[in-house]
């Protein structure tokens, strides 16, 4: 009783920080631009402005466009990623090829590389096969650029799916290709979520490439 | 039984796209490494003194230690903080609510978390100067005093990245068994020495990952920087990715800044794949 725990009070503190510049940008949108340039930051503003700044913004930086086409990278893109990462995830925790972990270390070095690396290269190739400012092109750059995550992921997540029920499976009658799509897929509900969580966050960062 | 193309062809799709679209351009980077080019005309091929010119280089040193400086901040406060938060919110009452907000930051991308910062930091407009402002502090140049504005980026960094790992720790937390933990509480253990001698030790597994993550994330760390102070004022908070950049993009020394990359590139291998080979041949985990 009366006891103050002091962790609790600290994490309290803390989420209060991280919430303080999230609240204040937001306050700003809500601001005309004389009352950004003449107010303290906390002073709420004294018209709500929101709807001025976004048709403003909607006229002059044409956003809509520009969700647009994020939200497009992030579906096909996201989508191929998961794809084919969980095709390889399967191959490289369940079927065990010869050099599997080879194979799979040198997917997941494709996150080493820091994007100068690949830049110049690829700006070459890009303008020798006509891919450049296409959409194509910029959806095949952000699935190769995802494909190392998603693999981690559905790899970790198969590996601990007990071997059992593919082997019951395997009596039935299954090859590999029907263990995959009437087992694996259906139960890779959470990985899916969680790669497509992770990329659509990534997708927004990727600025450089445009 | 199987043949050998049925057992590789679900893996050729992911292996094919990483191998075109990533291991080739890289490749043909390390060539042009050997190269004095600037771009447009042709390529002149002078051996390694791009590597040498590299390390001879003022500025190289200076971004060398930046790095350093990001890899080491990066390990202290965004993962071993996100660890003791992830360790002490659990169980709380709104664990959730401290969990979504921590979280929040990570959703947004490194652009816009770069402008927010730049506002928060303004000298005249800023947020944290109008707070020190309340208490008759007078004012601080965030961004363009050399001494701290490494710290400040450091900050806007933690900001950012300390939920994803306070998550990655929270599924860790989760798949310890109960039983270490009661049998050290009934010995008299308090919190603090669970956590230390029990809770890290058994944390192993996703610790390799997470930190093997932010590693690699810390030094590569490119956006942020370049939107709120492009590397300035005088090249005080150039990391190597910044510094790498500036030669290729701006300055189109594209041989100096390839050779730079390569550099960046294999001191991250080499760090990863030695603490990556060191944690995992004594654990029996599936990564």
């Amino acid at each position: 009783m009366g006891k103050i725990n002091f962790p609790k009070v600290l994490i309290f503190l803390i989420s209060l920080l991280w919430l303080a510049p999230l609240v204040t940008t937001l306050l700003v949108a809500f601001k005309t631009r004389k009352e950004y340039l003449n107010q303290q930051f906390y002073e709420l503003p004294s018209t709500i402005a929101f709807f001025e700044n976004l048709i403003d913004s909607l006229e002059s930086y044409k956003i809509h466009l520009h969700i647009g086409n994020s939200l497009f990278y992030a579906i096909t893109a996201g989508a191929m990623s998961i794809i084919f990462g969980a095709m390889a995830g399967y191959n490289l925790s369940r079927i065990k090829p010869k050099y599997s972990l080879h194979i799979f270390f040198i997917i997941y070095l494709g996150t080493v590389f820091p994007f100068q690396m690949y830049l110049i290269p690829l700006f070459k190739y890009y303008d020798l096969l006509n891919l450049y400012d296409t959409k194509l092109g910029m959806v095949l750059i952000y699935t190769a650029l995802c494909i190392p995550f998603s693999l981690f992921v559905f790899r970790g997540y198969y590996n601990t799916i007990p071997k059992e029920i593919e082997e019951a499976a395997k009596l039935d009658g299954c090859g590999i290709y029907k263990i995959f799509y009437y087992i694996f897929v259906p139960i890779s509900w959470a990985p899916i979520a969680i790669v497509a969580l992770f990329q659509m966050t990534l997708y927004g960062m990727i600025f450089y490439l445009d | 039984m199987l043949s050998i193309l049925n057992k590789y062809i679900l893996c050729m799709p992911a292996l094919l796209f990483v191998v075109f679209f990533l291991f080739v351009p890289v490749i043909e980077n390390i060539y042009y490494s050997f190269f004095k080019w600037d771009g447009l005309s042709e390529p002149i091929f002078i051996g390694i003194s791009n590597y040498v010119n590299v390390i001879n280089d003022y500025s190289f040193v200076s971004s060398f230690l930046n790095t350093i400086l990001w890899v080491v901040f990066t390990l202290m406060f965004p993962v071993f903080g996100g660890l003791l938060i992830a360790y002490y919110i659990r169980g709380l009452r709104f664990e959730n609510v401290y969990k979504t907000i921590l979280y929040t930051p990570f959703t947004i991308s490194f652009v816009a978390t770069g402008v927010i910062w730049t506002y928060i930091y303004g000298r005249d407009l800023g947020v944290l100067n109008g707070v020190l402002s309340l208490f008759d502090i007078s004012k601080v140049n965030w961004l363009t005093d050399y001494q701290i504005n490494n710290i400040s980026l450091l900050i806007a960094w933690t900001w950012q990245q300390l939920g994803v790992n306070l998550v990655l720790y929270l599924m860790g937390l989760a798949t310890i068994p109960k039983e270490p933990v009661e049998s050290a509480m009934i010995e008299g253990a308090n919190k603090f020495q669970i956590f230390i001698f029990i809770i890290i030790p058994m944390l192993k597994p996703i610790s390799v990952i997470v930190i093997t993550m932010a590693m690699v994330n810390s030094f590569k760390v490119f956006d942020l920087i370049y939107v709120v102070t492009r590397g300035g004022p005088a090249k005080s908070t150039e990391t190597l990715a910044i510094t790498m950049f500036r030669e290729s993009f701006v300055m189109f020394n594209m041989g100096y800044g390839s050779a730079i990359s390569i550099i960046l590139t294999m001191i991250i291998l080499l760090i990863s794949f030695f603490y990556m080979k060191k944690s995992i041949s004594t654990e029996t985990i599936h990564i």
